[in-house]
């Protein structure tokens, strides 16, 4: 049993077990929450944690590791921080993503920020929303597949089929906009 | 099955390097664990005191009708307004000490700063103040409100007004109270006197200029009653008060959401201002602005008019800042504060 989840599975007996977990992921929470949310991630930051504090009873280590079933309880967050901002965006004129609550408009800002090739952000747009998601949090948050499975509740062999799918998707794309063969290794150009 | 990390994403490092955010701020991060280990604490203590319950009756201790409630703040602010969660640290469970009665409204003041300062609670690192409130004004539009002020810079502040529209207004940092002229800061309310007499002299630079001095101290005193102000700086509002010249105890009442309490009021001839305040603990539960005689209309303006044209009374003003004529005893503005405390998060 790894220190996480004995400290989650003491804490249901001794809530106190729980507070080392704050210091141990709060980081990578709050990273989670600003890439998705922006400034919000602050306030956001709390209400995950006492969200998770509340259901630490809910936690199956079976499911997998503590860090995955955090995550989830971040994702429910930022879902509902999207959902709550949406008509408050839409009134400033950014473009809304129905099919996931607005929440694809923070992350192509993001890319937008970051000067992401155009290529790779409509890469990225184009890919089905629970493909990029599970592509993000291997990209961003660093997790295993087996945990952003987790994360986004799906079984880990669907989440592994998916995650290969949407990485030989985006290479086909890129390769083909980015003159690269399908060992991403640049194509030379003829002229 | 093929490892997905085996297929080669051109562009996967500069992908990784847009998810490069900034490290969370100390106070963020200590935020996150002053809510766990204030509910931990809850939960170890034993004492059943108080912590985190959704905004109820049950927060307040006292029983309040649940078809008025509706009423009061309407069905989406319901929703809202249940979902956020107060904190009560520790030491502000209401005690059984029977309710002050007076004489006059000095002695009740006075009675009430002794309970406001004697209390122990201690929400100067809390994240938030909450202040959810319903407001009537002249013209008897209603507004029910929550306002989430930030104490510190990393937390986001909030206005969300449930009726008759659902908004939030989020900004950034700390939030600030109004009171009278000014807009403080929490640390800024932490630095005012405790001391009566210098108190009063300070109270008096935040009332508007050329108006019944009386009236503008007492009425700073309530604006000061709703802020996180510490429980030292309550009692000497009170010893403020109680030292106005006219002011009047009323007696007991009920304010507008049934709750009984005792009313204290002062007037200038042209408004009287009446708190309804707890007699257990000096909580301000209500304050009622009514006209003393009758006052004339006030258009519609978007610009900020001098006080002249307000005939003295900045209350009861509706959102485009109109007001209509009103006869001798009408209400130019009610509030009633539902809750007032500190909140972990503005998670609503």
């Amino acid at each position: 049993m790894d220190v996480d989840e004995e400290l989650m599975t003491r804490s249901t007996r001794d809530p106190l077990a729980f507070e080392p977990l704050v210091d141990r992921h709060s980081a990578i929470l709050h990273a989670y929450l600003a890439r998705r949310c922006g400034p919000a991630a602050d306030d956001l930051l709390s209400a995950v944690w006492l969200a998770a504090y509340e259901r630490r009873a809910d936690y199956d280590a079976g499911l997998g590791p503590v860090r995955g079933w955090l995550f989830g309880i971040a994702r429910n967050h930022v879902l509902a921080h999207w959902r709550r901002v949406a008509p408050t965006a839409a009134a400033a004129g950014y473009p809304q993503d129905n099919d996931e609550g607005g929440g694809w408009d923070a992350v192509d800002a993001r890319l937008d920020a970051a000067a992401l090739g155009p290529a790779l952000r409509a890469a990225l747009r184009e890919l089905p929303q629970v493909e990029r998601e599970l592509l993000l949090l291997t990209a961003w948050e660093q997790l295993t597949p087996a945990e952003a499975a987790h994360v986004a509740g799906i079984p880990a062999g669907t989440a592994r089929s998916r995650l290969h799918r949407a990485r030989s998707r985006m290479q086909q794309m890129l390769s083909a906009r980015h003159g690269t063969d399908r060992a991403g290794q640049p194509v030379p150009t003829s002229k | 099955m093929s490892d997905p990390e085996s297929v080669h994403i051109p562009g996967w490092d500069q992908l990784v390097a847009a998810g490069r955010v900034p490290a969370a701020k100390p106070e963020v991060l200590a935020a996150a664990r002053l809510a766990v280990s204030e509910a931990i604490r809850y939960d170890t203590s034993g004492t059943g005191g108080a912590r985190v319950v959704p905004v109820t009756s049950a927060s307040s201790g006292r029983r309040r009708s649940w078809t008025l409630r509706l009423a009061l703040t309407g069905m989406v602010a319901a929703a809202a307004v249940a979902a956020v969660t107060i904190v009560q640290p520790a030491g502000s469970v209401r005690t059984s000490r029977p309710p002050v009665a007076a004489a006059n409204a000095a002695t009740f003041l006075r009675s009430v700063a002794y309970e406001q300062s004697a209390r122990t609670d201690d929400w100067g690192s809390a994240p938030y103040w909450t202040i959810t409130s319903t407001r009537v004004a002249a013209d008897g539009s209603r507004v029910g409100r929550q306002e989430l002020l930030a104490h510190y810079a990393g937390n986001t502040s909030h206005l969300r007004v449930t009726s008759p529209v659902h908004e939030d207004k989020a900004a950034p940092g700390p939030g600030r109270f109004s009171i009278g002229t000014r807009r403080l800061t929490w640390d800024q309310l932490d630095k005012l006197p405790t001391d009566k007499a210098a108190l009063r002299t300070q109270l008096v630079s935040y009332a508007n200029p050329g108006q019944d001095q009386s009236v503008e101290i007492f009425t700073v005193v309530g604006d000061l009653l709703d802020s996180p102000a510490s429980p030292g700086l309550r009692g000497a509002l009170y010893q403020v008060a109680a030292d106005l010249p006219g002011v009047r105890l009323v007696g007991k009442v009920t304010d507008s959401t049934g709750r009984p309490g005792t009313a204290v009021e002062l007037g200038d001839g042209k408004i009287t201002v009446r708190y309804v305040v707890d007699p257990a603990d000096g909580q301000l539960l209500e304050t009622v602005v009514t006209a003393a005689q009758d006052l004339p209309a006030v258009p519609e303006a978007k610009a900020p008019r001098p006080l002249s044209v307000l005939d003295g009374v900045t209350q009861g003003l509706n959102a485009p800042g109109g007001r209509p004529a009103l006869r001798a005893g009408a209400v130019v503005e009610l509030t009633t504060f539902l809750t007032v405390g500190p909140a972990r998060t503005a998670n609503g």
